[in-house]
């Protein structure tokens, strides 16, 4: 009785935890407001967006795409194609910026994932994800390969099979021995994949990306004019948004120990 | 400046961090004995008790492996006080080794009053005191040259400087390189420097850069992050403190490639070179193949070297084969060979002629343009072979031949927003609760079996009111048979008792039923009833004939009786 009750209460945290990264991940997906309640007209202005790309009006074209955007129309194609004007117009800190937020919304976009690392290959700072040991490396990669949908319903299949396992048992009045090793195989898988989710959702939380905009801009030691440079940023350069304090951020660059704050205005967040 | 003693295989050093202090500075001495011995001898230090107080300040250890053999170091640092203010030597330090004393120079130092002048580090060009780092690693870029001609070679130089031992490997970014080509000058090196008379480990990163447009270029800053402090292995490692330096941007003036006696055909090569070309075979029949090689060999940026412009061939098809380049950085300087091959087509037999193929380049060491020649070079072509075809043009892999951002998407139809993730949906979320809703269920089953199990007067109290009830059905469907319809109310009321009271009750006698209901509370018109039911009960079973017991009456006042006691309070217990 003791071990079925350790069972049930392990499968609810478990459960409590996915729930909770579903929830919190939930958050991008309010998407109604002026375009967002009417699809043609978002829809007539991406085409009518494309349409000044394929001449080469990348300026005209940025423009709408924006509208879509700002219309709160959130798709993972407009962000790209909005990624490209923003490029081809010479704004490498908004293209980087658009194409962060298409892979966002749809982490399988390959094109986005190619222009992002094309215009990060050009630009003025290096570009750096890796961390300092292979291992966490590989960790990093399969953790990307997974995306929070699969993982959902991954860990949803998995729970329920670990409940299933707990009824059978307690209907025979036990665990015999392939009910004890099918249910502590389930319970570790479900630990595992709980886990996950709670990191995803830790890193959802804590590390928030965010793109410098300006041409350059200085990485402060604090939020003031008066405060000693200690690095300089560049247009398109990606960031980790630590904290917003009035008109000041403080940010950190990713493979590096560089953190310094820099004006709020001079980088956008990508959620 | 440091005291070096040689030997075959054992170096003892002797530095000071300074030799100029004030009578408040402390000197810090340090004795280095270097060699491939297995273990390093102490040195014996001179005695300068008259001029300083000496205290000991440690020692440190470092190996080193260098082609398998291993070279170990020992330093020992001693501080030392200066007691007055004066000129002062330092007498040499003396290592006995091997039955041989090696003896370190002595060093000249200047006591003066009030502060002394900083030691002057050459070649240190960190920006502030901020980002210096201490004194004890410090790090410079230098350029051979500050003005260059476009594509002309700068020879950067980034030094690390230490003579603190570090317990983690330092990170190194090199500098920003905008406006330079930039070709790694490998390996690094290691070496000693002796800097205002400290001896420094340094390492030195070199790299070769050719500027791509004349004007201003800049040379970013480098930055170097190490952990100062620190130590240990494994679980008692301790952090040091991590620090940063910076070197200064330097500033490079570019020159453009001067136009005065620029050649009509110079094609941008810079830098001192030599053309070479051969034809294989050196006969060969009409319309087949001989292959054309032009070998391009010196120094410069051999790898942005164009295509030298070949002379008119109108005896010949001509086709690109391929072109291989093979750099080499001999003493710091880029240079190599390129190599283009061609593949010609001889028309018509003959002896045939290829002019010489000109290499025109800027010599930035003259200043001026040179130009470097095959001489012509001939081909005997034998008349055509009959049926045989002609040789058509190599084949080579496919080249990239630009890149670009991949185009925008038009996916057509109708733009959809991004749909709702299926777990955060709310249907999912609820689904995740079914299996709760199982298990609790199941649990609660099996929690109420088990009780039920260990519970007997639970277990007849559960199910004592649908037992009573299914009796009383039968009793009154048994009402015509009045024998076994006061049988089947006698058995079903006695049950009741038994199973809400939690005694025998169909081996009690009345007496003993009714005592039992007054102590589970029942007052005495309940017990009267009961008793009464129970005796008209026996009468209409075993007299027979009672004409005032009637089935029907007595399962309505049954009923009545088992309503009255389901109301007592239930004693619980085994």
């Amino acid at each position: 009785m003791r071990t079925f009750g350790a069972a049930l209460a392990g499968a609810v945290v478990a459960v409590a935890l996915v729930a909770a990264t579903a929830a919190a991940q939930t958050g991008g997906a309010g998407l109604v407001s002026a375009v967002g309640d009417d699809p043609e007209a978002a829809t007539r202005l991406f085409e009518r967006a494309n349409a000044l790309y394929a001449v080469g009006s990348f300026d005209e074209a940025a423009t709408l795409y924006e509208q879509i955007v700002e219309g709160g129309f959130e798709n993972a194609d407009v962000h790209y194609n909005l990624g490209n004007a923003s490029f081809k117009s010479g704004w490498v800190g908004r293209a980087v910026l658009s194409y962060l937020r298409a892979l966002r919304l749809e982490p399988g976009h390959r094109d986005a994932a190619t222009n992002l690392a094309f215009v990060r290959e050009r630009l003025a700072d290096r570009h750096t994800t890796a961390s300092e040991s292979a291992l966490a490396d590989a960790v990093e990669r399969a953790y990307r390969a997974l995306p929070s949908t699969t993982l959902a319903v991954v860990a949803s299949a998995v729970y329920f099979a670990l409940a299933l396992t707990l009824v059978v048992a307690a209907l025979r009045g036990g665990f015999g021995p392939w009910t004890a090793r099918a249910a502590w195989a389930l319970g570790v898988a479900l630990a595992l994949l709980a886990g996950t989710a709670a990191v995803k959702e830790h890193r959802a939380r804590s590390l928030r990306e965010a793109v410098v905009l300006a041409r350059e801009v200085a990485g402060r030691t604090g939020p003031g004019d008066d405060f000693v440079i200690e690095f300089r940023l560049h247009e398109g350069t990606t960031v980790r948004l630590r904290e917003r304090r009035g008109d000041w951020a403080r940010v950190a660059v990713a493979g590096t120990d560089l953190e310094g704050w820099v004006p709020g205005s001079s980088i956008e967040s990508v959620e | 400046m440091p005291a070096v003693a040689p030997a075959a295989d054992i170096e003892v050093a002797a530095t000071v961090d300074r030799t100029v202090a004030s009578v408040n500075d402390r000197i810090v001495l340090t004795v280095t004995v270097t060699g491939t011995m297995r273990q390093v001898p102490t040195p014996k230090l001179p005695d300068l008790s008259d001029s300083f107080v000496v205290q000991s300040a440690g020692s440190s250890t470092n190996f080193s492996m260098v082609n398998g053999q291993v070279t170990s170091s020992r330093s020992w640092s001693y501080s030392l006080l200066p007691r007055s203010v004066g000129s002062f030597t330092i007498g040499a330090a003396e290592v006995e080794f091997a039955g041989s004393v090696y003896r370190t120079d002595p060093i000249a130092v200047e006591v003066v009053e009030g502060r002394a002048p900083a030691a002057a580090v050459p070649g240190e060009r960190q920006s502030s005191g901020v980002q210096s780092g201490g004194r004890d690693v410090f790090i410079t870029t230098s350029v051979d040259r500050k003005r260059a001609y476009v594509d002309e070679q700068i020879t950067l130089s980034f030094k690390f400087y230490r003579r603190i031992a570090l317990w983690e490997q330092p990170r190194y970014t090199p500098p920003e390189l905008s406006g330079f080509w930039s070709e790694d000058l490998p390996p690094q090196e290691e070496s000693y420097e002796s800097v205002g008379g400290v001896r420094y480990q340094v390492t030195e990163i070199r790299t070769a850069l050719f500027p791509t447009a004349p004007g201003r270029a800049t040379v970013g800053p480098a930055t170097l992050v190490y952990s100062e402090g620190g130590g240990g292995f494994g679980f008692f490692a301790t952090p040091g403190r991590r620090r940063q330096l910076t070197t200064e941007p330097i500033a490079i003036e570019v020159v453009p490639l001067p136009q005065e006696g620029r050649p009509a055909d110079f094609g941008g090569a810079v830098g001192s070179y030599r053309i070479t070309a051969s034809i294989e075979p050196a006969s060969v029949p009409a319309h087949q193949p001989a292959t054309l090689k032009v070998r391009i060999s010196g120094t410069g940026n051999v790898r942005k070297l164009t295509a030298p412009r070949l002379p008119e061939l109108p005896d010949f098809k001509v086709y690109e084969s391929s072109t291989t380049s093979d750099p080499s950085r001999t003493g710091g300087a880029m240079g190599g060979t390129k190599i283009y091959e061609y593949v010609l087509v001889p028309q018509t037999p003959g002896r045939k002629t290829v002019p010489a193929i000109r290499l025109p380049h800027f010599s930035p060491s003259s200043g001026e343009y040179r130009v470097a020649d095959t001489g012509d070079l001939t081909l005997e072509v034998t008349e055509a072979v009959a049926g045989a075809e002609e040789a058509r043009p190599p084949t080579a892999g496919i080249a990239r031949l630009g890149t670009d951002i991949r185009y925008i998407r038009e996916p057509g139809g109708t733009l959809t927003p991004a749909a709702e993730p299926v777990y955060a949906r709310p249907w999912f979320v609820l689904l995740q609760l079914a299996p709760l809703v199982a298990l609790g269920g199941t649990w609660a089953g099996k929690r109420r079996r088990d009780r039920l199990v260990q519970d007997d007067r639970l277990a007849r109290l559960v199910g004592a009111k649908g037992r009573a009830r299914r009796g009383l059905r039968r009793a009154r469907e048994a009402a015509g048979n009045r024998g076994e319809a006061c049988a089947s109310v006698a058995r079903v009321v006695t049950d009741f008792i038994g199973d809400r009271l939690g005694v025998p009750a169909r081996g009690m006698t009345l007496p003993e039923l009714a005592a039992a209901l007054r102590e589970a509370g029942a007052d005495d018109a309940l017990v009267g009833t009961v008793r009464g039911l129970l005796e008209r009960c026996d009468l209409g079973r075993f007299a027979g004939g009672a004409a005032e017991v009637e089935g029907g009456r007595l399962v309505d006042e049954a009923e009545s009786c088992l309503r009255a006691i389901e109301r007592l309070p239930v004693k619980r217990g085994r």
